[in-house]
């Protein structure tokens, strides 16, 4: 699986390699919600069990929501965002006809995964993120509930 | 991971600038794509929560031609725009070329790393392609297009790895004549044997839709933006292009 993510300009299984050392360190709640959404892209990727690998997806986005907090370090934010674009590989990786639905229903109250974007975004310019109380809809809590 | 993050977000504006918009409002009801159902709206809602506005200040982690790209992605669509016709902005389009046609893409020796040269290159091409087609919303024939496609083709006749969807699609679109078509054909059949996401799927689907709409359509009856925008709307989902 480490080889096939997208990716352009470097090496290709780099993003694989650096997705797994944070998913495996175990350091935060993020982490562990990344673990949980390779375990559902590499069992849906594989095909062999659709139960296992929504089960999987449906645990991940349950650690993400619970990760989700604006007291965050750099660190889990950068987990948070490989988090949520795993998740996304996972529904791009099933089959468009069946992904028809996928976008149809969502919550509210969540805080976004905009925020993780932005506190990351934030530290890579040095910095700080405004915290944000606006009520957005989550890639989470959309996910889950398709 | 910034730069992932930068790659994903690039790729996921070129759907949206294409999927279901108001231009094709009258054609798409036509064909019974209803773009103001609440399926279209929510989708819409949620990339715009979603999508990260200000990439800006991440664009340094990432290669120089996804940068460039994300900067013909945000081009302006339509010649009546009031901006359109404005010589800075037609001055700013030529920059944009020149420096995505300068820019070298780095060849290593290593057999992988050669073939992730070769994708960014065909990024690259497909890059020029589109800016040549939907920036300066060109629909006809060019030396310099037959150009560009005859390198991309070549790059695909033997490329191992999967590039990224948007590069495929839009070099596929420029394809047509048979063999044109077998090369890439080839292409999804050579990759299919190997562990892919499914966008390779995904990709291969659209570019079939788009030769069928080529080949059905009158000589000038729609132009290259009107024909993107209806290949692309004919998915529910939006589709993806990493």
């Amino acid at each position: 699986m480490i080889g096939i993510l997208p990716t352009l300009g470097r090496e290709k299984a780099g993003v694989g390699r650096l997705s797994l050392r944070m998913a495996l360190s175990g350091r935060s709640k993020a982490s562990k919600a990344l673990l949980l959404s390779v375990v559902a892209l590499a069992s849906r990727h594989r095909g062999h069990n659709a139960v296992h690998a929504a089960r999987a997806k449906n645990a991940a986005i349950d650690a993400l929501i619970s990760a989700t907090s604006s007291e965050m370090d750099h660190d889990a934010s950068i987990e948070h965002i490989a988090t949520g674009l795993t998740l996304c590989l996972v529904e791009v990786s099933t089959h468009p006809e069946k992904t028809r639905t996928r976008l149809t229903h969502y919550r509210h109250n969540h805080r976004p995964i905009s925020t993780a974007i932005g506190l990351a975004i934030s530290a890579a310019r040095g910095t700080s993120y405004p915290p944000s109380n606006r009520k957005h809809t989550t890639l989470a809590a959309m996910q889950r509930s398709c | 991971m910034l730069e992932w993050l930068y790659y994903f977000v690039t790729f996921t504006r070129f759907s949206f600038r294409h999927w279901r918009t108001y231009m094709i409002r009258a054609t798409s009801q036509e064909l019974g794509i209803n773009g103001a159902s609440p399926h279209c709206v929510m989708q819409y809602r949620i990339a715009r929560t979603l999508v990260a506005k200000n990439m800006a200040a991440i664009s340094t982690y990432v290669h120089p031609v996804v940068q460039l790209l994300a900067d013909v992605l945000d081009t302006r669509l339509y010649a009546f725009d009031p901006h359109y016709h404005s010589v800075e902005y037609q001055q700013s389009l030529d920059d944009l070329k020149v420096r995505l046609s300068d820019i070298e893409v780095v060849s290593h020796k290593d057999g992988e790393d050669d073939d992730q040269s070769r994708c960014l290159e065909l990024t690259r091409l497909a890059g020029l392609m589109y800016l040549e087609r939907v920036s300066r919303n060109f629909s006809g024939e060019s030396t310099r297009l037959e150009s560009w496609k005859k390198d991309a083709v070549s790059i695909l006749a033997s490329l191992n790895t999967y590039p990224p969807s948007f590069a495929v699609f839009i070099v596929g679109c420029e394809t047509h004549t048979d063999e044109e078509r077998m090369v890439m054909l080839d292409f999804f059949t050579r990759l299919e044997q190997h562990p892919q996401l499914n966008s390779l799927l995904e990709a291969k689907g659209l570019v079939q839709t788009a030769w069928i709409q080529h080949d059905l359509g009158a000589e000038g009856e729609l132009d290259y933006i009107h024909k993107l925008n209806l290949v692309l709307s004919s998915r529910n989902v939006i589709p993806s292009f990493m």
